[in-house]
């Protein structure tokens, strides 16, 4: 090999993006060559490590819409309330836009679209007792595979009726509530086929969701529009699951 | 992308950190993205690879919006420990050399960051990367290569790694 060799091309080697024949030109020069050993070794940063450090950073991510949502109208000139404001808005919006072309539906617009239906009205039927309670969390719980029975109670919200709803050939179990301030509640569970993911919130339909992914099932609580509060549910759901 | 955003949000943000260097402006620039993409929801074509998508939209609005604005506050590079703390946990010696080597990485100019963190921890290929960063594929490996050159000085690699 003849001609001069490349930091790029020493890079690549390292990199493992040459080809075949590039590749066993350079194996031969450098068998032969301590100058392209060495040069070789100067060029030979620590990656695993450097991988590890970036790595870490995701942990510290935050998550999106609660941090939108707590997003205060400071710093920057460029980024204002109204854009936080406007946010929400186009969650909304691209959330219908999207169910209307998705080809696979999203469960959740699905539970959001049936849960704007609901008014309090709808809920205004007498809590049942312990024992029903107990039972209809039971009959949902062996549908799903997921002990479910401490969703019967949770901060601010009286459980109404568990029940098994369908998406797409899975059972889909909606828990209903009436918050205390008499807003109708959600809290949904289905198989999903998604990797595990924290709760995050989000607005669907208009009402206030958050969301998270764990072993395989997607857990949705919604209701309300205040995403602060559907992600203190959902933490605290998650927490006693 | 109204399910696939939020979970690729963290890679979002720490694209912005290496972009940007600064977490109240990497906190920034991943929100103004996350809403940027939401406006454009339309034209993102469904089947295609979010990420990069995201990715791209985040260097627009980054170069073409709020790198002039914020480099006017900016006081240059800040050590990664106070942009994100340490994690607890894991093997004490290894998380410092970890991140140490970020700190290197971060004190590097912003195409190699961007270059390094694309390539060598998102694990995209160099024709990939060079299509996210708009630049020729020699450019890529340009940049990885003074890189890796300053990061291997800085830091030589461990024995056995």
């Amino acid at each position: 090999m003849t001609k001069a060799i490349s930091d790029e091309t020493l890079t690549a080697f390292l990199d493992g993006a040459l080809g075949p024949k590039e590749q066993a030109e350079f194996e031969t020069a450098l068998a032969d060559s301590p100058d392209l050993q060495d040069r070789l070794a100067r060029l030979d940063a620590p990656l695993a490590p450097l991988r590890q450090g970036f790595d870490a950073l995701l942990d510290q991510s935050p998550a999106m819409p609660s941090h939108l949502h707590a997003a205060k109208p400071e710093g920057m000139a460029w980024r204002q309330l109204a854009a936080v404001l406007v946010l929400g808005v186009g969650l909304g919006a691209g959330a219908i836009w999207m169910h209307d072309r998705n080809a696979a539906p999203d469960w959740k617009l699905a539970v959001a679209q049936y849960q704007v239906l609901y008014v309090p009205q709808t809920l205004a039927i007498p809590a049942p007792d312990d024992a029903t309670r107990q039972q209809q969390l039971s009959v949902v719980s062996d549908a799903i595979g997921v002990d479910l029975s401490p969703a019967g109670v949770a901060s601010g919200l009286n459980f109404r009726r568990a029940q098994q709803l369908g998406f797409e050939g899975a059972p889909l179990i909606q828990i209903a509530y009436l918050s205390e301030d008499n807003q109708p509640f959600a809290f949904c569970v289905t198989e999903v086929d998604a990797a595990d993911s924290a709760p995050s919130a989000t607005v669907l339909a208009g009402l206030a969701g958050a969301h998270w992914v764990e072993d395989g099932k997607g857990y949705l609580i919604i209701g309300g529009d205040d995403l602060g509060r559907v992600t203190a549910l959902a933490g605290e759901l998650r927490s006693q699951l | 992308m109204q399910q696939g955003l939020p979970e690729v949000y963290p890679r979002l943000w720490r694209f912005a950190l290496t972009l940007t260097g600064q977490r109240q402006a990497a906190d920034d620039l991943a929100q103004a993205t996350a809403l940027r993409a939401l406006e454009q929801a339309g034209k993102f074509q469904p089947g295609t690879h979010l990420d990069r998508w995201l990715l791209v939209m985040a260097r627009r609005v980054w170069l073409n919006e709020l790198r002039s604005a914020h480099t006017k506050n900016s006081q240059g590079f800040v050590p990664i420990e106070e942009v994100a703390p340490v994690a607890p946990g894991g093997d004490a010696e290894t998380n410092i050399f970890a991140r140490q080597v970020l700190n290197q990485v971060m004190a590097l100019p912003e195409a190699q960051r961007e270059t390094v963190l694309l390539v060598y921890v998102e694990g995209y290929s160099y024709r990939e990367a060079a299509e996210i960063l708009d630049v020729p594929i020699g450019t890529v490996m340009s940049r990885l290569a003074a890189a890796r050159g300053k990061l291997a000085n800085a830091m030589p690699t461990k024995d056995g790694k």
